[in-house]
């Protein structure tokens, strides 16, 4: 430790910080301390309320007016930037230190243009006049890899795309060649493949600019990307830290390896595979605690742990786990290891929903909107559908038509053999048969209800249970069925945790025993030890109870592990579709390719990545030929532009739209992945 | 942005053919009787329709209606039965004084409210912020009559520095003040409760938001990041915020008008809707409503100027 | 707001007891409650309006003159130990006038915004939740109804009909609705694309259903902020609309027909304008910072 202490470009020592709440401070970290190397970018990784993001800001000294630090230091050069004068202070950032954050679009001024945005910096920073700064500007556009700068530079924030935005973010914060570069979930809330394109260019920039970066991340795969050292917080304190790849590789903290252990890794199957989870959730904010902040979770917490704080302990020089007994972490068994998978409700051949030629269109005339364009989906019962596609792909609207929140525009929806296609005029047979699962559980439960009173009103329209008595044993069944327990039914939902709330949702879907459940990202607003959890949940109910999902999900490995069947869409069109081994296996779609190299994931691994050209275009005017032709890495010609590309088949039933033919995609794509293989590092 | 003002131009002629139309039919079809109320109560039913039939009453209201705006438009607003004498001149004249009175009041407080309001805000939670907000809260709930009668029995019957009432200025600055300050107080406190109070709202807002984040941790100095990236965005608003005021004003002129007796529309309203004086009343209402639409369309162009969101959509 | 801890499979520890959980929602509203009474602005206001409410209760014991008694040889006479505030141009006790003025404008106004929230939360409910041409109709009505000052349309509809109290809250009442709705619309309108409604639509919900007890619970907030603000307005407008001639008539002690009276004597009576004026001052402005009160621990 002392070597990288010699050379560290920031060391925090101690960092303690409280938010005032009520009269009531409440801890947030506590006596957390780390260091970044000169040019070394170190990951801070952990859950919601696990203090990474005020770490950031304390780094920046921009913490909101109810935070108080309570001790420690933060050592930039060799001043505290805690005590370090305004003027002095207001020096250091922009020039010594910047930041990146999430949410691009809000991060940049919406009425100045961009150019002069970044034409500030220098011009406060480096004192350049009017003119050279925007030329240093534009410079700068072009360094962070935006075609035509000039014309950007002269741009309004809303002009341009997310990923645009964030490279805008990016440029203004290498403007002044800054010693540190802080960046807090810099693509959260992005696109999986503008987020590759941002974490490439993160890469690319760190060749260029010899900048220390503090990397905030709730993701593991994103952080195992980029940095060479890793932090992980839990409950306000540092509990392990070390190289990547080690850490993530033999991790020597319990809470570590179980986080691990929570993501599901590509080809995991729900068949074979189940997901561990931890059990019990994070101390609440401010919580005194006597002992080690996750005794109470723990597998191999004793009495020692509960009594006594445990220090950093050294695993090797470079790696150190707050832990009495790192040295049995890697012993502990998987927490699902010996819990059989619910034996599955066989798939019958039988159609369940059958959607045909379905568009949906939104306005009328030239300003339509095509969300949809014509889609078929089939689902059989007792299979589960995983639908993939990022935004604006028109999944959402699809889905909403499947259950009848809004009707589509064009085309039929059958289920069960019942035409459904107009929502409003379902009987009330069809809506117990088909539900929803919402993506926030927040907006999902009617906050002035209680919990038992939102799940008896489902029983009573939907199951149509009347009587009170038969009422009440229903409801215990549902419960339990969901793992709630009884005393959860008298609180509204806004006293419960996340993954409670998800819970009592799905429990209210599965009142009326349906046949078919459409989850609507159903884990996208949880934990990943939340997301395991509720995962589990749903493949028990859907093996026990055969019924079908509809599963969207931006999460390639989430889908893969749920769902047997996949669609892919891509502006309002399903260009990919087939059961899931052979959608995630080369022949595929070039979209499917792009998507799936996009992925970040914790293997070590160099990976070529499919680089898509351009922003997605407008729905409201789609290219011609093929719609994805203007960005296709595998772009033929002049036929993908003029020509409607026909459904090609390939092997294991999957069909895909596209103009080269199965055995010449082979060709190409497992081409392309053996040369990436030869040129990579080998595995570790 | 061309197409832009010309639909909001569009939005605001439909508003004031449905106002006008409103206006019009209120007026008329109320009860009460513009002959019965001329010749009162000893005329004979037939010199009452006979009168009726001179004014065009006893035709079909859509009719009248047309006939009404058609004249409008074309300048012939009539004489009132009741004043003996020609609209035009008389509502344009006090439409005149009732504009110099409200313009000196908005000159005066605009300024004051917004650099207040953007003082509070950026003094957040602090003395100077309690004390702006709770007076701005208190000013706006007092009615005109009430600060009116207060700054009367002060300022003019105890001190004597003003008149107990005001007429209409002639050029000289001294006596602008002397006649206008005391009727113009009531109407700015209440303009000054709105407009400071928008203009700290949009601020905090702005000061909040993740640009100005941005800023600061650009490493500008303050004053920077105040003028340039907070108050661009947070005044925004406010322009939308002064216009719409216009049509408070008018209601605040009713009052202060006939607290201080003074000549302008607001009192002439208010004594052509008492007596029923329909041929005054019907184009004053209407002039008033011209002139709240050309404010919010002027804000509306002036915020499309400054908003590049909204300048550069189509 | 504390979490109930749950664990992921029952039965491992770090859960709270059941009797904690059932007491949660108490919490809560008490939680509220001792958020108004620590706010300042609040209990300031509060108290403010409290005396007004007395007075208007119980003036009839309150009073030392009967506030109707005319004393023709007392006219006018400045304010002594006999008459706080002095006597009007009648002889009245102008202390009594204003403690009995309370009761006419505290009748007035809470009917007329109670009038204004029935009808505008109706309306903002309906027009919030079904959108669709009626809502264009009717933001395009309300944008026509604001381009002319609202006291003007109070004026005109009064001079017509009327000066009776009775007509006075119909008015207020009137005009409030669609500026009540429009607060109440914006809220639906945010509460609509949550999801819960569409769980609510799923399961079979009727709309009337939903309106009312889906949305309705979860909008009081601004609701009540609004209902307040108004209360405080409905104050300003018939005080307003008393002074100017249109609304309750004399003998009545109301604060601003006594102003509008006092007008004629203000080079010599200066009490007979400014104890009515302070009166309801005080009352507007009470009102005004309960409402403020309210919002900012509404917003906490």
């Amino acid at each position: 430790m002392s070597a990288v202490a010699e050379q560290a470009a920031v060391r925090i020592q101690g960092l303690t910080v409280s938010y005032r709440r009520r009269r009531k401070l409440l801890r947030v970290l506590n006596d957390v301390s780390f260091e970044i190397g000169h040019g070394e970018a170190y990951g801070l990784v952990g859950e919601s309320g696990c203090g990474k993001t005020t770490a950031a800001m304390a780094l920046m000294r921009y913490l909101p007016d109810n935070a108080v630090v309570d001790g420690g230091r933060i050592m930039f050069g060799d001043e505290d930037v805690l005590t370090a004068s305004d003027s002095t202070l207001r020096k250091w950032r922009g020039e010594r230190m910047a930041m990146v954050y999430q949410d691009p679009g809000s991060a940049l001024n919406p009425s100045i243009k961009v150019g002069e945005q970044i034409a500030e910096v220098y011009r406060f920073h480096k004192h350049l006049g009017k003119s050279d700064a925007l030329a240093a500007a534009i410079e700068m556009l072009s360094t962070v890899q935006i075609s035509a700068p000039d014309r950007v530079a002269r741009r309004y924030p809303h002009e341009l795309s997310g990923g645009q935005q964030q490279r805008v973010m990016f440029a203004m914060a290498l403007a002044t060649d800054p010693d540190l570069l802080v960046l807090d979930e810099p693509t959260t809330g992005l696109d999986a493949t503008v987020e590759a394109e941002v974490l490439d260019l993160v890469e690319q920039l760190r060749a260029q600019f010899n900048t220390s970066i503090l990397f905030v991340s709730h993701n593991l795969g994103i952080v195992a990307r980029v940095c060479e050292r890793v932090g992980v917080l839990y409950a306000g304190r540092l509990i392990e830290q070390g190289p990547a790849q080690e850490l993530f590789q033999s991790p020597r903290h319990p809470y570590t390896l179980a986080l691990l252990r929570c993501m599901p890794r590509l080809g995991m199957r729900k068949d074979t595979d189940r997901l561990d989870s931890i059990a019990g959730s994070l101390p609440p904010l401010g919580a005194e605690i006597a002992g080690c902040v996750y005794a109470d979770r723990c597998p191999i917490a004793r009495d020692r742990c509960r009594n006594e704080p445990p220090q950093i302990e050294p695993v090797n020089e470079r790696h150190g786990a707050r832990c009495f007994y790192h040295e049995q972490v890697p012993g502990i068994p998987p927490q699902a290891q010996g819990i059989e998978q619910v034996p599955a409700a066989a798939v019958e051949q039988e159609a369940l929903l059958e959607v045909e030629q379905l568009v949906k269109a939104y306005g009328s005339g030239t300003n339509a909107l095509l969300a949809v364009a014509g889609v078929d989906v089939h689902v059989a019962r007792g299979e589960v559908l995983g639908l993939v596609g990022e935004s604006g792909s028109g999944k959402t609207s699809l889905a909403k038509c499947i259950v009848g929140l809004i009707d589509p525009t064009e085309g039929t929806i059958e289920f069960e053999h019942m035409n459904v296609t107009k929502g409003r005029s379902r009987g009330r047979e069809a809506r117990r048969r088909l539900q929803m699962v919402f993506q926030n559980p927040d907006n999902a439960l009617n906050p002035s209800h209680t919990v038992g009173s939102i799940l008896r009103r489902s029983l009573q329209l939907l199951a149509g249970v009347r009587s009170k008595r038969q009422q009440d044993a229903e409801l215990e069944a549902l419960t339990r069925s969901v793992r709630l327990e009884p005393r959860h039914l008298d609180v509204r939902p806004s006293s419960l945790s996340g993954g409670l709330k998800q819970r009592v949702a799905i429990a209210r879907s599965f009142a009326g025993k349906p046949s078919m459940v459409l989850c609507d990202e159903p884990t996208s607003a949880l934990d990943v030890s939340v997301q395991a959890a509720i995962l589990n949940l749903l493949v028990d109910l859907q093996r026990r109870e055969g019924v079908s999902y509809v599963f969207i999900s931006h999460d390639l490995a989430v889908v893969r592990y749920v769902a047997d069947r996949i669609a892919v869409m891509y502006l309002g069109q399903i260009v990919d579709v087939g059961p899931s081994e052979a959608v995630f296996s080369a022949p595929h779609h070039p979209y499917t390719e792009a998507l799936l190299s996009a992925i970040p994931t914790l293997d070590i691994e160099a990976k070529a990545r499919i680089k898509l050209r351009g922003t997605l275009p407008s729905p409201s005017d789609p290219p011609s030929g093929c719609r994805f032709h203007t960005r296709c890495p595998r772009y033929l010609g002049d036929i993908c532009k003029t020509e409607e590309p026909p459904w090609q088949e390939s092997t294991g039933g999957q069909t895909y739209r596209c103009h080269i033919a199965p055995v010449e995609l082979q060709r190409l794509q497992t081409q392309d992945a053996d040369a990436a293989d030869a040129a990579g590092d080998p595995v570790g | 942005m061309g197409r832009y003002i010309l639909k909001r131009l569009g939005l605001s002629l439909i508003t004031l053919v449905i106002v006008s139309f409103t206006v019009f039919a209120a007026a008329e079809v109320l009860p009460g009787d513009v002959a019965r109320t001329v010749l009162g109560p000893y005329a004979s039913q037939q010199q009452v329709d006979q009168l009726n039939h001179k004014l065009g009453t006893d035709q079909p209201l859509v009719k009248r209606y047309l006939t009404w705006a058609g004249d409008f438009v074309k300048g012939d607003w009539g004489t009132s039965p009741i004043l003996n004498v020609p609209v035009r001149p008389l509502v344009l004249d006090r439409l005149k004084n009732s504009l110099i009175l409200a313009g000196f009041a908005l000159l005066l407080i605009v300024p004051i409210s917004v650099l207040l309001g953007v003082l509070a805000a950026l003094n957040y939670g602090g003395a100077a912020d309690r004390i702006i907000t709770i007076t701005g809260l208190s000013f706006v709930a007092l009615p005109e009559f009430v600060v009116g009668t207060f700054v009367i029995v002060v300022f003019a019957v105890q001190l004597g520095w003003f008149p107990t009432s005001s007429s209409v200025p002639d050029a000289n600055p001294v006596d602008i003040f002397k006649q206008l300050l005391l009727p113009s107080i009531p109407l700015m406190f209440v303009l000054f409760g709105y407009i400071s109070r928008m203009a700290r709202v949009g601020t905090v807002e702005s000061l909040r938001s993740n640009y100005t984040r941005t800023a600061v941790l650009k490493g500008l100095p303050r004053r920077q990041v105040v003028g340039r990236h907070v108050l661009r965005n947070s005044l925004l608003p406010t322009i939308t915020v002064v216009s719409v005021q216009v049509g408070y004003l008018v209601g605040g002129l009713v009052v202060v008008e006939t607290l201080f007796s003074y000549p302008g529309i607001g009192q002439l309203i208010l004594n052509a809707a008492v007596s029923h004086d329909l041929p005054v009343l019907e184009p004053a209402v209407l002039m008033i409503a011209i002139i709240y639409l050309v404010a919010n369309f002027v804000a509306d162009v002036l915020v499309a100027v400054l908003n590049p969101r909204v300048r550069l959509a189509t | 707001m504390s979490t109930v801890e749950q664990s992921d499979l029952a039965g491992i520890p770090g859960g709270t007891a059941p009797e904690d959980v059932a007491s949660l929602r108490r919490a809560r509203r008490a939680e509220l409650v001792r958020g108004l009474l620590h706010s300042k602005t609040f209990m300031i206001g509060a108290a403010m309006v409290a005396v007004w409410v007395i007075s208007a209760l119980f003036w009839r014991w309150i009073t030392p003159y009967n506030p109707q008694a005319v004393d023709p040889i007392n006219t006018l006479k400045a304010p002594s130990s006999a008459h706080w505030f002095g006597t009007d141009n009648l002889g009245r006790d102008v202390f009594s006038r204003v403690i009995a003025g309370a009761a006419p404008v505290l009748t007035v106004a809470p009917l007329a915004t109670a009038l204004g929230l029935l009808g505008g939360i109706t309306l903002g409910l309906l027009t919030g939740y079904y959108r669709g041409w009626v809502d264009d109709v009717f933001s395009r009505l309300v944008d026509a109804l604001l381009t002319f000052p609202l006291i003007i349309l109070a004026v005109l509809v009064l001079a017509s009909l009327g000066r009776s109290p009775r007509n006075v809250i119909l008015v207020i009442g009137i005009i409030f609705t669609p500026l009540i709705a429009r607060t109440v619309r914006s809220a639906v309108l945010i509460e609509r694309e949550r999801e819960y409604v569409a769980a609510a639509q799923l399961r079979g919900e009727r709309g009337p259903r939903i309106m009312v007890f889906e949305i309705l619970p979860n909008i009081t907030g601004p609701i009540t902020v609004e209902g307040t603000i108004r209360l405080g307005y409905a104050i300003f407008a018939a005080a307003t609309l008393a002074f100017l001639g249109l609304g309750i008539q004399d003998p009545s002690p109301d604060w601003g027909l006594q102003v509008a009276n006092a007008r004629a004597y203000v080079q010599i009576a200066w009490w007979m304008a400014i104890f009515p004026a302070l009166a309801l001052s005080t009352l507007v402005v009470g009102v005004h910072l309960i409402a403020d009160g309210i919002r900012r621990v509404l917003e906490e």
